[in-house]
């Protein structure tokens, strides 16, 4: 005897949810730049301020941020030189928000599940 | 912070044990930077980038997690095929490598080891000298044992 299992799966509102959900992980990964940003100029040493004011994100698309430092001396800052350690003031933004952007994310789709 | 600690005495001894990466920069490996006296370049440094402390109970459980490191390779010249050999040798040890570290009879697990960002940059000093840096950040776990 075969037994039928039938399932149904209303997939009506779907299509909102989607759409509210992309919307808000762009807004997430957007945040979460701006908070790297931020953290790196806080954490940047400043002589003569070119290094923290030449930080800045572009949003690649919508769930792809560009975080950079343009310094050209940015990564001897970061990584250390010769005679010089590391100052990881960009690695550490970023780590920073490595920690918090999943809990950001799921915030974030937690209210789009709201609507 | 015996998490770092732990971390650091675990990758100095891993690298000093490499016959390879001795052959090309000798005991010229250290912490942060390379002291004055310590010799001059080709030389490996290693320095704790970033890594959260928790701790729970009972204390004596400590986690530190996930530490990140960085290991690079310094050399002189135009040329980074010596700073690649380095970090090839870096790779070689630590990448997967993990084990035990006693500090003051509290003994901790590092590792495994794995390898993330790729490092690679010029420097050049004010008076005119090229340097060439390559290597990668590492991370792992630090966990006590006991």
């Amino acid at each position: 005897m075969a037994e039928e299992i039938r399932i149904t799966l209303d997939l009506s509102g779907f299509g909102e949810f989607q759409a509210a959900a992309e919307a808000a992980v762009q807004l997430a990964v957007e945040a979460a730049a701006e908070a790297v940003v931020n953290d790196a100029k806080d954490r940047a040493p400043v002589r003569t301020g070119y290094l923290r004011d030449h930080i800045s994100y572009a949003m690649e698309d919508p769930r792809t941020a560009l975080v950079e430092s343009e310094a050209d001396y940015s990564a001897i800052v970061d990584e250390g030189g010769v005679n010089r350690p590391a100052n990881p003031f960009f690695t550490g933004a970023v780590e920073a928000e490595r920690a918090r952007f999943e809990e950001r994310v799921a915030e974030a789709l937690a209210e789009a599940e709201k609507g | 912070m015996t998490e770092k600690r732990a971390a650091e005495r675990f990758i100095y001894q891993t690298l000093s044990n490499d016959p390879q990466l001795s052959a090309i920069v000798g005991t010229k490996i250290a912490r942060g930077v390379l002291l004055e006296g310590q010799g001059t370049v080709p030389y490996v440094v290693f320095q704790f980038l970033a890594g959260v402390q928790r701790n729970a109970l009972p204390a004596t459980i400590t986690i530190m997690t996930p530490i990140l490191y960085l290991v690079r390779g310094t050399v002189q010249g135009n040329s980074a095929q010596q700073a690649f050999d380095i970090e090839d040798r870096v790779d070689a040890v630590l990448i997967g490598n993990n084990g035990t570290v006693t500090l003051s009879g509290v003994t901790w697990q590092v590792g495994p080891w794995v390898k993330e960002t790729h490092i690679e940059y010029d420097e050049v000093t004010p008076e005119g000298t090229h340097f060439i840096h390559a290597g990668a950040q590492y991370r792992a776990w630090v966990y006590r044992l006991n």
